[in-house]
């Protein structure tokens, strides 16, 4: 299969490989170690895989990694690499917003994607955005609170 | 645990009906269910030099919250702060044995290993004080123990402890035991609905969970725990069908096994009942199935409040109710 060079920013960094174009974004992610997208359901339903690709929330086992060519990516590892969990992370600790934490990754780049466009947001608003994310664990009210407690931070 | 349903439900107060093709109505249910037996439950607890200590179980901890109340047991035990009890997860070449994670029983039956083992450590270091010349029943830090009697900052306490819960088999002629599980697990929920009698489509319009937790030893880990067992439940109740042909899973995507997601979570309240289980470790016990019993029969009996008719498999689909409707009324849909 031949491979194909793209060039794109990780978290930050620029950064370039060589892929195969049958790939994903989450085998993509996994060759430079970050293991936070997980893959899950592999139909975009879940929303475990959930990545940023120039700030918009997509699912990363239905994007193939060529997409990201020249694009930004930013994955759930950037929020805490100045050594502090971000405000929505601390707020799902603080709230228990979770119990397995598989599709906490996920969720949480949800939020920030949701607080960046909504900082006040309402009931209505959560729901909508979070509707595309599981979690098996039902933690969904607590997920809720997590989200009102970091919008008031 | 029926009085704190009730009083959540308003149970004494007027309840609106609904009108027209939507109709309303209520139910209540409570299950209790045994937990497994028998079984054995081992623990280790090694108190190292500079009083750092660290706990070997052989429970997997998968988001229920068990190595936060084991490390609060230990550290309970040992005047500690929970943080500094470091839990290493279970691996045949490290762990000590478990029967499994299983049955709601790890809090109770390993829960009840490691504080027997955090006992037997304390034990251990009172005796190694006394050694060491230290007055008795003094609550010196460990870290000064093992300075005072090695001379430097050498040496552990292991401590170490079984747990084996009494046991009778059920008679082979009555089927009878009077001593079949070592604690029993009791859950119930209240729930309101509103039927959608032209289509069948039940709304649940409120969810009230409770179960005896014994002693909660993490409230706050207790109730999410609760409230994502109902909620599992929930979508058991509601929209989960696990379709099968000639032993084939014929749904096996998220596409089409709907499980339940952030638009599918009705109003709720938890409640920990709280009781003294005297055999549990600090007076706890497991928690991890209860919230899981109350919520189907509850719907179906809300469900027979509202429409009158009983449904009695699972999953209460809108299918389901508008064919059981249909055939109340004499009307049954064509293909039945």
């Amino acid at each position: 299969m031949s491979m194909q060079n793209i060039n794109f920013t990780l978290n930050g960094q620029a950064v370039s490989t060589e892929i195969e174009p049958h790939r994903n974004l989450v085998e993509l992610l996994q060759r430079f170690d970050l293991f936070g997208a997980r893959e899950s359901c592999g139909q975009g339903l879940c929303g475990c895989c959930t990545v940023l690709v120039d700030d918009k929330a997509v699912s990363g086992c239905l994007y193939f990694a060529t997409w990201v060519d020249g694009k930004s990516v930013t994955t759930v590892e950037s929020l805490d690499a100045n050594g502090a969990l971000s405000i929505v992370q601390q707020a799902f600790i603080d709230c228990g917003a979770f119990q397995c934490g598989f599709c906490t990754p996920g969720f949480v780049l949800m939020v920030h994607q949701l607080l960046k466009e909504h900082p006040n947001p309402s009931d209505d608003d959560i729901v909508h955005y979070l509707s595309g994310n599981l979690c098996r664990c039902a933690a969904y009210p607590e997920i809720i609170e997590a989200v009102k407690v970091a919008a008031r931070r | 645990m029926l009085d704190a349903i009730a009083a959540r439900m308003n149970w004494s107060e007027p309840f609106g009906r609904g009108s027209g093709t939507v109709r309303r109505g209520r139910g209540v249910a409570i299950g209790f269910k045994a937990s497994i037996s028998p079984t054995t439950s081992v623990a280790i607890v090694n108190v190292s030099a500079d009083g750092s200590t660290t706990l070997y179980t052989s429970t997997v901890d998968m988001g229920q919250g068990s190595d936060t109340a084991f490390a609060q047991m230990v550290a309970e035990v040992l005047d500690l702060d929970s943080e500094d009890v470091r839990i290493v997860h279970p691996d045949t070449d490290v762990t000590p044995y478990d029967m499994g994670t299983l049955g709601s029983r790890s809090l109770f039956h390993m829960g009840n290993a490691v504080r027997l083992a955090a006992e037997d450590a304390r034990t251990k270091l009172r005796a190694l004080a006394a050694e060491a010349g230290l007055p008795e029943n003094t609550n010196y830090p460990p870290a000064e123990i093992f300075k005072k009697r090695y001379g430097m900052q050498a040496g552990n306490v292991i401590g170490t402890a079984s747990f084996v819960p009494t046991y009778k088999s059920p008679d082979a002629q009555t089927g009878l035991s009077d001593n079949v599980t070592p604690f029993w697990m009791i859950g119930g929920a209240g729930v309101e609905v509103e039927i959608d009698t032209e289509t069948g489509h039940v709304r649940v319009t409120k969810l009230v969970n409770a179960a005896d937790c014994g002693k909660p030893i993490n409230p706050g880990v207790a109730r999410t725990q609760l409230s994502g067992a109902a909620i599992m439940q929930l979508g058991f109740t509601l929209s989960e069908d696990m379709r099968l042909d000639g032993g084939q899973v014929t749904n096996a995507s998220l596409a089409d096994y709907k499980i339940p997601g952030i638009r599918d979570i009705p109003p709720m309240q938890n409640v920990l009942v709280e009781a003294e289980q005297h055999s549990g470790p600090f007076g706890a016990k497991g928690l991890g199935e209860s919230g899981t019993f109350g919520v189907s029969p509850a719907v179906a009996n809300a469900i027979h409040d509202a429409v009158g008719v009983r449904i009695t498999s699972l999953p209460i689909t809108a299918e389901a109710v508008l064919r059981a409707l249909r055939a109340q009324a004499g009307q049954p849909l064509e293909d039945e």
